[in-house]
């Protein structure tokens, strides 16, 4: 699929994070996107395809990825509006298992796109899935004012 | 193999009637996204929507359990979306998808999928898959 241009670069390495699939957030993760809503399940699901996603909102994450884009460039001032987004998956993810998180960053680009490149590990560097996002960075206080 | 199962079939359309303030509020509970912009009406309105957008990831969401639900579908191995126009809170998706890729012998298929909301299309998904056999 033709996907939003972003240069083939490599990324800036953003960090490495220790990351855990909580099967409570599962749970709740699964509810929110079931397709019959008529009955809350109250058991234990299978890890949602794009559950890893909740990964990239973690806050130590997010920030990490905003301040790369700029100086003045905040959870609290700017948001990222998702424009594209692909997972490639390798294996399953185990409820309760750790994962190493690898995060990059491509641009961003004049126009304010950025891909965020996340691959995941498992304990043992064995790779889990491959994580794509193309983003544009919005100024909230553009928005507002 | 299910011989029906070629080029160009159709899937199923998944008609999802309305997506709520609740729903959304719920995803991004579970997601932990808390980008203003799926909350407040009065921004969006700034941007020029006609209401809250719902998160696109809750829409890719929705595709992929569309997907696994597939009849023909053992596990998906890539899902690839692209976010095309916002999806509106208090309306209906409607999700469309045939097969344009098919090799029996390995037992793939690649699905095109598209999202609509009021015949607009909001989003355009592709999804590689390994086939249950039929």
């Amino acid at each position: 699929m033709t996907g939003h241009s972003i240069p083939d670069k490599s990324g800036q390495f953003i960090g490495q994070f220790d990351v855990r699939v909580d099967a409570e957030t599962v749970r709740q993760f699964d509810n929110a996107i079931s397709l019959n809503h008529s009955e809350p399940d109250n058991s234990t699901p299978a890890v949602a395809l794009t559950y890893p996603a909740c990964w990239l909102g973690l806050p130590e994450i997010k920030q990490a990825v905003l301040a790369t884009l700029g100086e003045k460039v905040t959870i609290e001032s700017h948001t990222l509006v998702h424009l594209e987004q692909s997972f490639q998956i390798l294996a399953g993810l185990e409820i309760g298992a750790r994962y190493k998180l690898d995060v990059q960053l491509q641009g961003p680009e004049p126009d304010g796109r950025c891909r965020v490149i996340a691959n995941v590990k498992d304990i043992q560097n064995v790779d889990v899935l491959n994580m794509s996002g193309v983003f544009i960075l919005v100024n909230l206080q553009d928005v507002l004012s | 193999m299910n011989t029906s199962l070629v080029r160009g079939y159709r899937l199923p359309l998944l008609a999802i009637p309305v997506i709520t303030q609740d729903q959304i509020n719920a995803y991004l509970s579970a997601s932990g996204d808390d980008n203003p912009l799926h909350t407040d009406p009065e921004l969006a309105r700034r941007i020029g929507l006609d209401g809250i957008p719902i998160p696109g990831m809750l829409v890719m969401a929705l595709v992929s359990k569309f997907v696994q639900q597939w009849c023909y579908c053992r596990t998906v191995s890539k899902l690839t979306t692209r976010f095309i126009s916002p999806v509106i809170v208090d309306g209906g998706i409607i999700i469309e998808a045939r097969v344009v890729a098919l090799d029996v012998a390995s037992h793939r298929a690649i699905l095109r999928i598209t999202v609509a909301q009021n015949g607009k299309v909001a989003a355009m998904a592709e999804a590689e898959t390994d086939l249950a056999n039929a």
